[in-house]
């Protein structure tokens, strides 16, 4: 009976001891497993929007995409915050302030307008969110900045430098329709770029020998009423549009009017040329939201936006809708051509795009 | 016995033990591992770097060269660009200006260096251009400087060499403005990680991941690789990993390479802190695992920690109670492993202690009754005089109760200073017994006689004791001795007394029978006479004389009945006395005098106080006598205090008083007849002494305890009834 008892003792310690060890074999592959190194996802960053109307979408597309290349993923590490003003200049201060109460890490503004209510917003409420520009003209002489590369502001982001290359619009105009002479200029006399713009374009029609008839636009409205009359009385040969928000809020109704009185449009964005105008030199509104992507990965790693100096737009391109062309009937120039894109009512706008 | 701090209990120590054993080896794997991991992690990357950067740097290179074999098969389509229309030029130009992106800018250039046609992408720019930096003709395609513009982008001019194929000769430049952010952000970035960014010969920014760098003119000169660069240092001398805090103060691991043809360099920098990153997963892993073990352990050593030392655990508490004394208690320990098995032997040897413990005590016992029974004082004594150890009945007497530190003279002696002379310091070495010494000490305020004996004891050590004093207390007997000596001093003056007496009687009673007759006769004669008035005074003068004679005599005879009755040779006639109604008969004849006085008196009279068998006319004399002396002690305001009792087979008589007492030398001589303390004449010396006799006639016994100032206390032992006779 002893030596049973006594072998079950040696048995129950044995048990034990293998116990013991399978505890130990088990944490180790558990600690093992559970321990996988992971990328550091970091907290949800938020991003606050703020655009003018269904027009800058493209430019929201754009900085999506940019920030995935980035590696923000809506939903998972990056949360957006859109304000839409529906083309309804009045409520933007309030959508601003709106956005700015939702306190995001970084607010983005789409357009100059955008740009301008953010700030007066942050200014008036004193409080302190970095603003990225996707995409804004004339960011100095509209006092965002003091300089592009150096500057004490909490804002950065992207000129997309379409003031500057309104001359080079003119040029290209009569690279494209060497024959045209009298050129109608619409801008809004009410924003620094149309104003700026008007000046470049005077100087490069000096240059150029171009007649100007320069037409400025305050009310979306008098496109409609006036703008007929002008094209009817004064002969004009093409029609050069500025930067404008409102002239891009009514983009519809010009071309509309270019179509009815055969006049060709120069406009500013690659979104125009789908939509209508004969031709468009500037940076797609797409490439300049995926541009100011980057700066806003910055600032979410610490940076502040007065380390950051601004950016010019990169890709800037010359449209051609030869749609417009084949409707208005014109004879365009191989010079000009040579340097466009061709587009047509049936080219795709590209991924993420919208027409 | 104070219970182990915890880190002493062998349960910790096993757990602990069982944690070290199990932390430590994987600690030193972990770091050598980690060690030989880092160096290797370094190398590597370090490796991968220097490829990632010869490659960017030859990328950089065939995308340069790209555009610009692009630009020179382009103008080669025609047998000389510079002679074609100025529509054809343009669209070759614009042409280009649409394919290469990187092209900020071309200028057609005739063979004087004049602009012959210009494209832009943004600005609107005349055709009258000299190119000053043209000296000459290029022969074959040169790249300018790099240079910024306003907004700080780079630029770099590329000069295209134009030829005239039917004449074989030079017929113009293609000026090609190159936008450089186009061309390094197309290059392939860094694999491992990092950044990479690009310097021209001057050490300028000319290109980097972060573009914001270049647009804010980072110097980056500080960068020990750019300095190497720089220095034109061959990527190939540098064999280990570079190491070094780049130019935003960053720790990083660098590499380096030139771009061949445009004395450009590239540099790879790869924050320390990013690099290492798998170490520090590894650490982490390493820690987790360690915790998660650690954490294991714990609980196995805990559970195996306490079934291997529960066990001993118990022993130990056990042998705690054991030593406090309990030696009843046994362990109780299950198994029969080598701990099972060291419990019962030590079970054993408890019940064999308790044993050996139980006829120890029963030894002890018996010889402390040995002891304490001999009625002697024992005490050991160090060689300082410092006690040791004393006995039950040396404690009593001397009312010890700790003596530790005490010395043997202090307790025992007369004083603070040895004893004189010091037994144990004169025997010293002597292991005979010593001498006696006697000494008298006031214990409990009475004053005791001790004998000491001192014996030498051969101590083991220093500190034990050297000496055995043996105390014995001669007081009674000191008493008996001096009681017996003034027994047989006074049976001795008794004896003389009566003697005296007698002789005295017969020759007093003669002379007084002899007056008495004269004095008869000399009445009878004066009677008959009649004579003259002359004769009958000188017989009244006669008889006046013969009467003092008379008198005289009769007080002689009074001292000479005091004699016999000190010496009890007087006849007595006993009868039952009730001592009690004798004080207070004595009290109202003496009440006069205590009034007088002022004296309170207090009396304790026994009521069931037994009869005695004696005189009470000499008895009352004796009460008289004591209570005279106590008034005449007293002064005024002073208290006498009676009391009686029986006690055993006797009655006894206090009466004590607070009065001038007496002498300690006049105490020895107070039953001497005639020896008195008063003025002469006022006592005879004898009152003391009568009562002396009367008690010891009456087989009762006197004693008289005084102190000087305090008061006296006189005792009166009597048998009771029917247990004395007159002797």
């Amino acid at each position: 009976m002893i030596f049973l008892s006594n072998n079950r003792k040696l048995f129950t310690s044995l048990i034990a001891v293998v116990f013991g060890a399978l505890i130990i074999l088990v944490a180790f592959l558990l600690t093992n497993w559970w321990y996988q190194p992971q990328r550091e996802a970091g907290p949800v960053k938020t991003v606050g929007v703020l655009l003018a109307g269904d027009m800058k979408l493209n430019k929201l597309a754009g900085l999506k995409e940019g920030l995935e290349e980035q590696g923000y993923l809506s939903g998972v590490n990056i949360n957006y915050v859109v304000q839409n003003a529906k083309n309804n200049g009045k409520i933007l201060n309030p959508l601003a302030s709106e956005l700015i109460a939702k306190r995001p890490d970084v607010l983005v503004a789409l357009g100059g307008v955008e740009a301008d209510a953010l700030r007066d917003i942050l200014t008036l409420e004193q409080k302190e969110i970095p603003i990225v520009l996707a995409g804004v003209a004339s960011t100095v002489k509209r006092g965002l900045v003091d300089n592009l590369q150096e500057h004490e502001s909490n804002i950065t982001g992207i000129d997309n430098y379409h003031t500057q290359l309104a001359g080079k619009r003119l040029e290209l105009l009569t690279k494209l329709l060497p024959d045209t002479r009298r050129v109608l200029v619409i801008y809004d006399p009410e924003v620094i770029p149309g104003l700026q713009s008007l000046d470049i374009i005077e100087n490069t029609a000096a240059l150029l020998d171009i007649e100007l008839i320069k037409y400025p636009v305050v009310a979306k409205d008098l496109i409609m009423t006036e703008l007929p009359q002008v094209l009817a009385n004064q002969e004009v040969e093409a029609i050069l549009l500025s930067s404008s928000y409102f002239l891009e809020a009514a983009a519809d109704e010009l071309f509309q009017l270019s179509l009815d009185f055969k006049v060709p449009v120069m406009a500013v964005n690659e979104h125009e040329a789908y939509r209508g105008a004969f031709a468009a030199y500037g940076v797609s509104l797409y490439e300049q939201g995926r541009q100011a992507a980057p700066l806003i990965a910055k600032i979410f790693l610490g940076q502040h936006p007065s380390q950051i100096p601004l950016e010019l737009s990169d890709k800037i391109e010359l449209v051609v809708n030869m749609d417009v062309i084949k409707r208005l009937g014109l004879q365009v120039s191989p010079v000009g051509l040579s340097y466009a894109r061709a587009i047509s009512e049936g080219t795709s706008l590209g991924k993420g795009k919208i027409k | 016995m104070n219970s182990l701090p915890w880190w002493r209990k062998i349960r910790y120590r096993v757990l602990i033990f069982g944690l070290l054993m199990s932390i430590f080896p994987l600690l030193a794997l972990g770091i050598v591992n980690i060690n030989n991991t880092w160096t290797d992690l370094e190398r590597s990357i370090h490796r991968q770097n220097m490829a990632s950067v010869r490659w960017i740097a030859k990328d950089i290179d065939q995308l340069i060269n790209s555009s610009i074999t692009k630009i020179e098969l382009t103008t080669s389509a025609f047998a000389d660009l510079t002679k074609e229309t100025k529509t054809q030029q343009e669209i070759v130009l614009f042409s280009l200006l649409k394919e290469v992106d990187e092209i900020e800018e071309m200028a057609l250039l005739n063979k004087s260096n004049s602009a012959i046609s210009r494209v832009s992408k943004r600005e609107v720019l005349p055709l009258a251009e000299n190119d000053s930096n043209l000296d000459l003709l290029v022969q074959k395609t040169q790249y300018g400087s790099v240079y910024f513009t306003k907004d700080g982008r780079p630029m770099m001019n590329v000069f295209i060499p134009l030829w005239n194929k039917q004449e074989n000769e030079r017929s113009g430049t293609l000026k090609v403005k190159l936008s450089l952010r186009g061309i390094i952000q197309k290059t392939v970035g860094a694999e491992s990680g990092g950044y990479y960014f690009v310097v021209d010969s001057q050490g300028n920014l000319i290109g980097h991941q972060d573009f914001s760098q270049v647009l804010k003119s980072t110097q980056v000169t500080t960068s020990e690789a750019v300095r190497k660069l720089l220095a034109q240092v061959s990527p190939l001398e540098v064999t280990a990993p570079l190491k070094y805090k780049t130019y935003d103060n960053t720790l990083v691991l660098g590499a380096f390479a030139p771009v061949s043809n445009l004395n450009w360099g590239v540099v790879i920098e790869q924050p320390v802190k990013e690099a290492m990153v798998p170490i520090y997963q590894l650490v982490y892993k390493l820690l987790a695992v360690m915790g998660g073990l650690m954490f294991t352990v714990i609980g196995l050593s805990i559970y195996f920690g306490l079934r291997f030392t529960k066990p001993i655990e118990k022993l130990e508490a056990g042998t705690r109670i054991i030593a406090s004394g309990n030696l009843d208690h046994l362990i109780a320990v299950k198994g029969d492993g080598e701990v099972a098995k060291l419990v019962e032997a030590f079970n054993n040897m408890t019940r064999e202690l308790k044993l050996k413990s139980q006829n120890l005590l029963k030894e002890k016992e018996l010889l402390d009754k040995v002891v304490s029974g001999a009625g002697v004082g024992m005490a050991l004594i160090k060689d300082d005089c410092t006690l040791s150890w004393a006995n039950a009945q040396l404690r009593s007497w001397f009312g010890l109760r700790d003596i530790a530190g005490q010395k043997c003279f202090q307790v025992l002696g007369e004083g603070n200073n040895y004893c004189q002379p010091c037994l144990a310091r004169k025997k010293q070495g002597d292991t005979e017994i010593s001498g006696d010494m006697i000494t008298s000490v006031l214990v409990k305020g009475e004053k005791k006689y001790f004998r000491h004996q001192v014996f030498a004891l051969n101590p083991s050590s220093p500190d034990d004791p050297r000496y055995l004093e043996l105390i014995e207390d001669i007081t009674a007997r000191r008493e008996m001795e001096a009681m017996v000596i003034q027994a047989d001093k006074l049976a001795a003056v008794g004896l003389l007394a009566s003697g005296v007496a007698h002789e005295i009687n017969n020759p007093l009673a003669t002379i007084n029978a002899y007056a008495q007759d004269l004095i008869e006769r000399l009445q009878e004669q004066k009677d008959n006479i009649g004579g003259a008035e002359q004769d009958q005074v000188q017989v009244n003068e006669i008889i006046a004389d013969l009467n003092t004679i008379t008198e005289q005599v009769g007080r002689c005879g009074q001292i000479t009945r005091s004699l016999l009755n000190f010496s009890r040779q007087s006849d007595w006639k006993l009868e039952p006395v009730d001592l009690n109604k004798l004080i207070q008969e004595t009290i109202k004849l003496l009440g006069y005098r205590f009034k007088k006085s002022n004296i309170q008196l207090l009396t304790s009279l026994e009521a069931k106080l037994p009869i005695i068998n004696g005189s009470p006319i000499h008895l009352q004399q004796v009460l008289f006598n004591i209570l005279i002396n106590s008034v005449d002690a007293l002064e005024a305001g002073g208290q006498i205090e009676i009391t009686t009792r029986k006690k055993l087979h006797w009655v006894e008589v206090m009466i004590r008083d607070n009065g001038s007492g007496i002498k300690e030398e006049y105490l020895a001589k107070i039953f001497d007849p005639f020896f008195t303390t008063k003025p002469i004449g006022k006592g005879t010396g004898l009152g003391l002494s009568i009562c002396y006799g009367i008690i010891s006639n009456l087989k009762g016994e006197i004693k008289v305890d005084s102190e000087a100032g305090k008061g006296t206390k006189v005792i009166i032992l009597l048998p009771a009834n029917g247990e004395t006779d007159v002797r």
